[in-house]
Protein backbone atom coordinates (compact mmCIF):
# COMPACT_ATOMS: atom_id res chain seq x y z
CA UNK A 1 0.00 0.00 0.00
CA UNK A 2 2.76 2.60 0.60
CA UNK A 3 4.64 1.42 -1.92
CA UNK A 4 2.03 2.62 -4.31
CA UNK A 5 1.07 5.71 -2.93
CA UNK A 6 4.75 6.41 -2.45
CA UNK A 7 4.86 6.95 -6.12
CA UNK A 8 2.31 8.09 -6.95
CA UNK A 9 2.64 11.43 -4.42
CA UNK A 10 6.35 12.97 -6.58
CA UNK A 11 4.12 11.97 -10.09
CA UNK A 12 1.18 13.81 -8.59
CA UNK A 13 3.06 17.42 -7.47
CA UNK A 14 4.96 17.16 -10.48
CA UNK A 15 2.00 17.25 -12.68
CA UNK A 16 -0.06 19.67 -10.01
CA UNK A 17 3.19 22.23 -10.44
CA UNK A 18 2.94 22.19 -14.31
CA UNK A 19 -0.54 22.87 -14.73
CA UNK A 20 -0.02 25.41 -12.54
CA UNK A 21 2.71 27.11 -14.58
CA UNK A 22 0.38 26.07 -17.96
CA UNK A 23 -2.76 28.16 -16.34
CA UNK A 24 -0.90 30.87 -14.38
CA UNK A 25 -1.57 34.45 -15.10
CA UNK A 26 0.83 36.07 -12.98
CA UNK A 27 4.89 35.43 -13.51
CA UNK A 28 4.92 35.25 -9.38
CA UNK A 29 2.46 32.38 -9.37
CA UNK A 30 4.16 30.66 -12.00
CA UNK A 31 7.59 30.36 -10.47
CA UNK A 32 6.22 29.21 -7.26
CA UNK A 33 4.62 26.41 -8.89
CA UNK A 34 8.16 26.48 -10.73
CA UNK A 35 9.76 25.52 -7.38
CA UNK A 36 6.85 23.02 -6.18
CA UNK A 37 7.76 20.79 -9.68
CA UNK A 38 11.29 20.67 -8.77
CA UNK A 39 10.54 19.52 -5.39
CA UNK A 40 8.23 16.63 -6.79
CA UNK A 41 11.83 15.34 -8.01
CA UNK A 42 13.57 15.52 -4.05
CA UNK A 43 10.68 13.51 -3.13
CA UNK A 44 10.99 11.03 -6.23
CA UNK A 45 15.01 10.57 -5.96
CA UNK A 46 14.61 10.05 -1.92
CA UNK A 47 12.50 7.51 -2.18
CA UNK A 48 14.41 5.66 -4.80
CA UNK A 49 17.11 5.42 -1.67
CA UNK A 50 15.24 4.44 0.92
CA UNK A 51 15.36 1.09 2.84
CA UNK A 52 12.95 -0.49 5.02
CA UNK A 53 13.23 -0.15 8.60
CA UNK A 54 17.08 1.20 8.36
CA UNK A 55 18.45 4.27 9.80
CA UNK A 56 20.06 7.73 8.38
CA UNK A 57 24.06 6.89 6.99
CA UNK A 58 24.82 8.60 9.69
CA UNK A 59 27.55 6.62 12.31
CA UNK A 60 27.98 8.67 15.20
CA UNK A 61 26.01 6.28 17.55
CA UNK A 62 25.11 3.24 15.58
CA UNK A 63 28.16 0.86 14.57
CA UNK A 64 29.16 1.02 10.96
CA UNK A 65 27.16 -1.74 9.14
CA UNK A 66 24.27 -1.09 10.72
CA UNK A 67 21.32 -0.53 7.55
CA UNK A 68 20.94 2.25 6.44
CA UNK A 69 19.46 4.96 3.51
CA UNK A 70 21.43 5.39 0.35
CA UNK A 71 23.72 8.21 0.82
CA UNK A 72 24.24 9.08 -2.67
CA UNK A 73 21.05 10.56 -3.61
CA UNK A 74 20.88 12.28 0.46
CA UNK A 75 24.05 14.16 -0.92
CA UNK A 76 23.07 14.97 -4.29
CA UNK A 77 19.50 16.32 -3.04
CA UNK A 78 20.94 18.56 -0.47
CA UNK A 79 23.15 20.56 -2.87
CA UNK A 80 20.52 20.72 -4.86
CA UNK A 81 17.70 22.15 -2.80
CA UNK A 82 19.92 25.00 -2.47
CA UNK A 83 20.94 25.85 -5.56
CA UNK A 84 17.39 25.25 -6.65
CA UNK A 85 16.22 27.70 -4.28
CA UNK A 86 19.03 30.53 -5.45
CA UNK A 87 18.14 30.26 -9.06
CA UNK A 88 14.21 30.94 -7.88
CA UNK A 89 15.41 33.72 -6.73
CA UNK A 90 17.60 34.94 -10.04
CA UNK A 91 13.74 34.25 -12.02
CA UNK A 92 12.10 36.47 -9.45
CA UNK A 93 15.15 39.06 -10.06
CA UNK A 94 13.87 38.73 -13.79
CA UNK A 95 10.38 39.16 -13.26
CA UNK A 96 10.60 42.11 -11.01
CA UNK A 97 12.86 43.48 -14.08
CA UNK A 98 9.97 43.09 -16.19
CA UNK A 99 7.46 44.33 -14.61
CA UNK A 100 9.43 47.75 -14.12
CA UNK A 101 9.97 47.37 -17.92
CA UNK A 102 6.39 46.49 -19.21
CA UNK A 103 4.65 47.46 -15.70
CA UNK A 104 2.53 43.98 -15.85
CA UNK A 105 3.16 40.47 -14.40
CA UNK A 106 0.35 38.74 -16.78
CA UNK A 107 2.10 36.02 -19.02
CA UNK A 108 -0.82 36.37 -21.72
CA UNK A 109 0.34 39.99 -22.27
CA UNK A 110 3.83 39.88 -23.23
CA UNK A 111 3.57 38.29 -26.15
CA UNK A 112 6.28 39.87 -28.03
CA UNK A 113 10.00 40.13 -27.39
CA UNK A 114 11.09 43.52 -28.18
CA UNK A 115 14.34 44.82 -28.72
CA UNK B 1 4.52 1.81 12.12
CA UNK B 2 6.81 3.95 10.46
CA UNK B 3 4.66 3.12 7.05
CA UNK B 4 2.03 5.01 8.67
CA UNK B 5 3.92 8.05 9.53
CA UNK B 6 5.09 8.43 6.16
CA UNK B 7 2.19 7.64 4.38
CA UNK B 8 0.33 10.80 6.26
CA UNK B 9 3.71 12.92 5.13
CA UNK B 10 2.98 12.05 1.87
CA UNK B 11 -0.53 12.36 1.64
CA UNK B 12 -0.02 15.50 3.54
CA UNK B 13 2.63 17.00 0.89
CA UNK B 14 0.32 15.95 -2.24
CA UNK B 15 -2.67 17.66 -0.24
CA UNK B 16 -0.34 21.25 0.57
CA UNK B 17 0.97 21.33 -2.65
CA UNK B 18 -2.75 21.06 -4.72
CA UNK B 19 -3.43 24.05 -2.36
CA UNK B 20 0.18 25.97 -3.56
CA UNK B 21 -0.68 25.76 -7.14
CA UNK B 22 -4.58 26.97 -6.61
CA UNK B 23 -3.80 29.68 -4.79
CA UNK B 24 -3.53 32.21 -7.40
CA UNK B 25 -2.81 35.43 -4.98
CA UNK B 26 0.96 35.71 -4.62
CA UNK B 27 0.26 37.56 -1.30
CA UNK B 28 -0.91 34.98 -0.13
CA UNK B 29 0.73 31.72 -1.87
CA UNK B 30 3.68 32.62 -0.46
CA UNK B 31 2.28 31.79 3.30
CA UNK B 32 1.34 28.44 1.63
CA UNK B 33 4.68 27.77 0.55
CA UNK B 34 5.97 28.30 3.63
CA UNK B 35 3.76 25.54 5.00
CA UNK B 36 4.87 23.78 2.20
CA UNK B 37 8.42 23.90 3.13
CA UNK B 38 7.51 22.96 6.83
CA UNK B 39 5.32 19.74 5.36
CA UNK B 40 8.48 18.95 3.26
CA UNK B 41 10.86 18.86 5.74
CA UNK B 42 8.87 16.51 7.82
CA UNK B 43 8.78 13.76 4.74
CA UNK B 44 11.96 14.26 4.51
CA UNK B 45 12.48 12.96 8.52
CA UNK B 46 10.29 10.36 7.66
CA UNK B 47 12.30 9.56 4.48
CA UNK B 48 15.58 9.08 7.13
CA UNK B 49 17.30 11.88 5.41
CA UNK B 50 18.00 14.77 7.95
CA UNK B 51 20.75 17.18 6.22
CA UNK B 52 18.06 16.95 3.14
CA UNK B 53 15.54 18.33 5.99
CA UNK B 54 18.02 21.15 7.13
CA UNK B 55 18.56 22.48 3.87
CA UNK B 56 14.88 22.63 3.13
CA UNK B 57 13.95 24.36 5.74
CA UNK B 58 16.38 27.17 5.81
CA UNK B 59 15.57 27.68 2.31
CA UNK B 60 11.63 27.06 2.04
CA UNK B 61 11.07 29.43 5.51
CA UNK B 62 13.64 32.39 5.08
CA UNK B 63 15.07 32.93 1.83
CA UNK B 64 12.58 32.37 -1.04
CA UNK B 65 9.63 33.98 1.03
CA UNK B 66 11.97 37.13 2.00
CA UNK B 67 13.06 37.64 -1.69
CA UNK B 68 9.13 37.10 -2.98
CA UNK B 69 8.13 39.25 -0.19
CA UNK B 70 10.39 41.93 -1.58
CA UNK B 71 9.70 41.33 -4.72
CA UNK B 72 5.67 42.02 -4.00
CA UNK B 73 6.66 44.89 -2.13
CA UNK B 74 8.51 46.53 -4.70
CA UNK B 75 6.06 45.63 -7.49
CA UNK B 76 3.05 47.37 -5.87
CA UNK B 77 4.85 50.24 -3.83
CA UNK B 78 7.71 51.24 -6.41
CA UNK B 79 8.23 54.68 -8.45
CA UNK B 80 6.12 53.84 -11.79
CA UNK C 1 -5.68 30.81 -27.62
CA UNK C 2 -8.73 31.49 -24.88
CA UNK C 3 -8.22 30.32 -21.04
CA UNK C 4 -10.62 28.00 -21.40
CA UNK C 5 -8.90 25.92 -24.41
CA UNK C 6 -5.87 26.21 -22.59
CA UNK C 7 -6.84 24.76 -19.39
CA UNK C 8 -8.28 22.03 -21.12
CA UNK C 9 -5.76 21.16 -23.13
CA UNK C 10 -3.40 21.33 -19.77
CA UNK C 11 -5.44 18.79 -17.95
CA UNK C 12 -5.39 16.37 -20.61
CA UNK C 13 -1.94 16.18 -21.34
CA UNK C 14 -1.63 16.48 -17.71
CA UNK C 15 -3.27 13.14 -16.93
CA UNK C 16 -1.67 11.96 -20.21
CA UNK C 17 1.66 12.98 -18.90
CA UNK C 18 0.63 11.57 -14.97
CA UNK C 19 -0.42 8.01 -16.34
CA UNK C 20 2.92 8.02 -18.46
CA UNK C 21 5.08 8.55 -15.39
CA UNK C 22 3.11 6.07 -13.01
CA UNK C 23 3.78 3.32 -15.52
CA UNK C 24 7.61 4.69 -15.31
CA UNK C 25 7.55 4.52 -11.82
CA UNK C 26 6.28 0.80 -11.85
CA UNK C 27 9.55 -0.16 -13.06
CA UNK C 28 11.65 1.12 -10.23
CA UNK C 29 12.48 -0.95 -7.74
CA UNK C 30 9.80 -1.61 -5.07
CA UNK C 31 9.60 1.30 -2.57
CA UNK C 32 11.70 -0.07 0.55
CA UNK C 33 14.12 -2.10 -1.23
CA UNK C 34 17.06 -0.07 -2.51
CA UNK C 35 19.00 -2.74 -4.29
CA UNK C 36 22.14 -0.52 -5.65
CA UNK C 37 25.63 -2.05 -4.58
CA UNK C 38 26.87 1.74 -4.47
CA UNK C 39 25.19 3.19 -1.40
CA UNK C 40 26.17 -0.09 0.27
CA UNK C 41 29.59 -0.21 -0.34
CA UNK C 42 29.80 3.20 0.59
CA UNK C 43 28.31 2.64 3.93
CA UNK C 44 30.92 -0.32 5.15
CA UNK C 45 33.80 0.96 4.05
CA UNK C 46 33.30 5.02 4.48
CA UNK C 47 33.88 5.20 8.06
CA UNK C 48 37.10 3.17 8.77
CA UNK C 49 38.94 4.94 5.01
CA UNK C 50 37.98 8.29 5.44
CA UNK C 51 37.35 8.24 9.28
CA UNK C 52 34.18 9.90 9.36
CA UNK C 53 31.04 9.24 10.96
CA UNK C 54 28.69 11.30 8.50
CA UNK C 55 29.08 9.17 5.13
CA UNK C 56 26.55 11.97 3.04
CA UNK C 57 29.42 14.55 4.10
CA UNK C 58 32.26 12.39 2.81
CA UNK C 59 29.68 11.83 -0.63
CA UNK C 60 29.74 15.28 -0.89
CA UNK C 61 33.09 16.63 -0.43
CA UNK C 62 35.17 13.71 -1.52
CA UNK C 63 34.09 11.05 -3.02
CA UNK C 64 31.82 13.23 -5.14
CA UNK C 65 33.51 16.30 -4.59
CA UNK C 66 33.71 17.62 -8.36
CA UNK C 67 29.95 17.55 -8.25
CA UNK C 68 29.78 19.78 -5.89
CA UNK C 69 32.44 22.14 -7.00
CA UNK C 70 30.10 22.29 -9.64
CA UNK C 71 27.18 22.72 -8.01
CA UNK C 72 28.70 25.67 -5.51
CA UNK C 73 29.80 27.83 -8.67
CA UNK C 74 26.15 27.26 -9.95
CA UNK C 75 25.29 28.86 -6.61
CA UNK C 76 28.18 31.70 -7.26
CA UNK C 77 26.78 32.34 -10.61
CA UNK C 78 23.03 32.69 -9.90
CA UNK C 79 23.84 35.31 -6.64
CA UNK C 80 25.86 36.99 -9.14
CA UNK C 81 23.32 37.56 -12.05
CA UNK C 82 20.85 38.54 -9.11
CA UNK C 83 23.39 41.59 -8.13
CA UNK C 84 23.77 41.67 -12.04
CA UNK C 85 20.13 42.06 -12.99
CA UNK C 86 18.76 44.10 -9.68
CA UNK C 87 21.60 46.45 -9.44
CA UNK C 88 21.44 47.57 -13.43
CA UNK C 89 18.31 49.02 -12.47
CA UNK C 90 18.71 50.70 -9.28
CA UNK C 91 20.65 54.17 -9.67
CA UNK C 92 21.28 54.43 -6.18
CA UNK C 93 19.56 53.53 -3.18
CA UNK C 94 18.89 55.89 0.40
CA UNK C 95 17.33 54.47 3.39
CA UNK C 96 13.89 56.05 2.81
CA UNK C 97 11.50 53.05 3.26
CA UNK C 98 8.62 53.22 -0.25
CA UNK C 99 5.85 54.94 0.36
CA UNK C 100 2.70 53.22 0.72
CA UNK C 101 0.44 52.07 3.78
CA UNK C 102 1.99 48.38 3.81
CA UNK C 103 5.28 49.33 2.66
CA UNK C 104 8.25 47.99 4.86
CA UNK C 105 9.90 50.87 7.56
CA UNK C 106 13.21 50.92 8.53
CA UNK C 107 12.75 50.53 12.07
CA UNK C 108 10.75 48.82 14.26
CA UNK C 109 7.79 49.76 16.44
CA UNK C 110 8.94 48.55 20.08
CA UNK C 111 11.44 47.12 21.88
CA UNK C 112 10.12 44.28 22.15
CA UNK C 113 10.50 43.32 18.86
CA UNK C 114 14.50 44.48 19.13
CA UNK C 115 14.56 42.43 21.92
CA UNK C 116 13.45 39.30 20.50
CA UNK C 117 15.14 40.32 17.52
CA UNK C 118 18.57 40.23 19.33
CA UNK C 119 17.97 36.68 21.19
CA UNK C 120 16.60 35.40 17.97
CA UNK C 121 19.83 36.46 16.24
CA UNK C 122 22.29 34.73 18.80
CA UNK C 123 20.27 31.49 18.43
CA UNK C 124 20.63 31.78 15.00
CA UNK C 125 24.15 32.32 14.47
CA UNK C 126 25.22 29.87 17.13
CA UNK C 127 23.18 26.93 15.66
CA UNK C 128 24.33 27.72 12.20
CA UNK C 129 28.07 28.04 13.00
CA UNK C 130 27.64 24.97 14.64
CA UNK C 131 26.13 22.91 12.07
CA UNK C 132 28.41 24.12 9.63
CA UNK C 133 31.82 22.87 11.21
CA UNK C 134 30.23 19.85 13.06
CA UNK C 135 29.47 18.43 9.26
CA UNK C 136 31.79 15.58 9.70
CA UNK C 137 30.67 14.41 13.24
CA UNK C 138 26.41 15.29 12.94
CA UNK C 139 23.98 15.71 10.25
CA UNK C 140 24.98 19.03 8.69
CA UNK C 141 27.87 20.73 6.61
CA UNK C 142 28.06 23.93 5.10
CA UNK C 143 25.54 24.12 2.69
CA UNK C 144 22.65 23.68 5.81
CA UNK C 145 24.94 25.78 8.37
CA UNK C 146 25.65 28.15 5.44
CA UNK C 147 21.76 28.73 5.01
CA UNK C 148 21.22 29.31 8.43
CA UNK C 149 23.19 31.33 9.25
CA UNK C 150 22.41 33.75 6.62
CA UNK C 151 19.08 34.13 7.81
CA UNK C 152 20.93 36.34 10.35
CA UNK C 153 20.28 38.99 7.74
CA UNK C 154 16.81 38.92 7.32
CA UNK C 155 16.51 38.98 11.28
CA UNK C 156 18.30 42.23 11.13
CA UNK C 157 16.67 43.78 8.46
CA UNK C 158 13.05 42.68 9.96
CA UNK C 159 13.71 43.32 13.51
CA UNK C 160 16.66 46.03 13.56
CA UNK C 161 16.03 47.76 10.63
CA UNK C 162 17.53 48.76 7.21
CA UNK C 163 20.75 51.37 8.55
CA UNK C 164 21.65 48.77 11.06
CA UNK C 165 21.81 45.88 8.48
CA UNK C 166 23.89 47.86 5.87
CA UNK C 167 26.43 48.74 8.97
CA UNK C 168 26.59 45.19 9.86
CA UNK C 169 26.44 43.39 6.37
CA UNK C 170 28.16 45.81 3.71
CA UNK C 171 28.49 44.87 0.16
CA UNK C 172 31.98 44.75 -0.56
CA UNK C 173 33.58 42.65 2.08
CA UNK C 174 30.30 39.77 1.47
CA UNK C 175 31.22 39.74 -2.39
CA UNK C 176 34.92 39.31 -1.37
CA UNK C 177 34.16 36.39 1.49
CA UNK C 178 31.63 34.91 -1.19
CA UNK C 179 34.72 34.96 -3.75
CA UNK C 180 37.29 33.94 -1.90
CA UNK C 181 35.53 30.65 -0.19
CA UNK C 182 34.44 30.02 -4.07
CA UNK C 183 38.13 30.22 -4.76
CA UNK C 184 39.78 28.08 -1.58
CA UNK C 185 37.49 25.07 -2.62
CA UNK C 186 39.33 25.41 -6.33
CA UNK C 187 42.45 26.06 -4.48
CA UNK C 188 42.37 23.23 -2.16
CA UNK C 189 41.58 20.88 -5.79
CA UNK C 190 45.01 22.60 -7.71
CA UNK C 191 46.89 22.10 -4.25
CA UNK C 192 45.71 17.99 -3.92
CA UNK C 193 46.28 17.76 -7.80
CA UNK C 194 49.76 19.20 -7.12
CA UNK C 195 50.64 17.05 -4.24
CA UNK C 196 49.26 13.84 -5.43
CA UNK C 197 48.18 13.42 -8.81
CA UNK C 198 44.49 13.30 -8.14
CA UNK C 199 41.96 16.41 -8.29
CA UNK C 200 40.46 16.37 -4.83
CA UNK C 201 42.02 13.52 -3.51
CA UNK C 202 42.37 13.51 0.47
CA UNK C 203 45.72 13.77 1.28
CA UNK C 204 45.60 15.64 4.94
CA UNK C 205 46.17 13.52 7.70
CA UNK C 206 42.82 11.53 8.91
CA UNK C 207 42.59 11.78 12.66
CA UNK C 208 40.83 9.76 15.08
CA UNK C 209 37.02 8.93 14.16
CA UNK C 210 34.65 11.32 15.62
CA UNK C 211 37.41 14.15 16.65
CA UNK C 212 36.58 17.93 15.22
CA UNK C 213 40.02 17.84 13.27
CA UNK C 214 39.44 14.47 11.38
CA UNK C 215 39.00 13.27 7.72
CA UNK C 216 41.59 15.11 6.01
CA UNK C 217 40.67 17.65 3.39
CA UNK C 218 36.85 16.96 4.02
CA UNK C 219 36.49 20.14 6.94
CA UNK C 220 38.79 22.53 5.18
CA UNK C 221 36.14 21.80 1.92
CA UNK C 222 33.45 22.06 4.21
CA UNK C 223 34.84 25.56 5.65
CA UNK C 224 35.04 26.97 2.07
CA UNK C 225 31.36 25.95 1.28
CA UNK C 226 29.90 26.68 4.27
CA UNK C 227 31.67 30.69 3.56
CA UNK C 228 30.71 31.01 0.48
CA UNK C 229 26.83 29.98 1.14
CA UNK C 230 26.33 32.08 4.14
CA UNK C 231 27.90 35.09 2.20
CA UNK C 232 25.97 34.74 -0.80
CA UNK C 233 22.60 34.14 0.56
CA UNK C 234 23.76 37.41 2.71
CA UNK C 235 23.91 38.61 -0.83
CA UNK C 236 20.94 37.65 -2.18
CA UNK C 237 19.38 38.82 0.76
CA UNK C 238 21.07 42.52 0.69
CA UNK C 239 19.86 42.56 -2.77
CA UNK C 240 16.46 41.99 -2.37
CA UNK C 241 16.56 44.28 0.71
CA UNK C 242 17.91 46.78 -1.49
CA UNK C 243 14.69 46.73 -3.68
CA UNK C 244 12.22 48.46 -1.16
CA UNK C 245 14.40 51.06 -0.68
CA UNK C 246 13.40 54.66 -2.77
CA UNK C 247 15.64 55.36 -5.38
CA UNK C 248 17.64 58.58 -5.91
CA UNK C 249 18.62 59.40 -9.38
CA UNK C 250 21.66 60.51 -10.13
CA UNK C 251 23.04 63.46 -10.26
CA UNK C 252 23.45 65.01 -13.84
Amino acid sequence: MIGYLAFVVPVWIFVAGIYGMATSRNLIHLIVCLSVTQSATYVLILEIGYRTGATAPVFSDVLPGTRAVDPIVDALTLTDIVVGATVTALLLAFALRIHKRTHTLDPEALREMQG
Amino acid sequence: MESVVQAIALVLTAAVATVVVLTREPKRQVFCFMLYGLVLTLLFVTLQAPDVALSELAVGSVMIPFAILATLVRIEHGPK
Amino acid sequence: MTGRARTAMTVSAGVALFALGLWAAAGLPAFGHYPGPYGDVLNTVGPHERQIPNIVTAVNFDYRGLDTLGEEYIFFAAVAGIALVLRDDRKRSTPKPLPGRHALHGSPATDAIRAFTALALAVTVAFGTYLAIHAAQTPGGGFQGGAILAGFTALLFLGLGYPVLCKLVPKGPVEAVEAAGAGAYAAIGIATLVASGAFLKNVLPLGGEGQLFSAGTIPLINLCVGVEVCAGFCLLLLEFANETRVEEPEPE
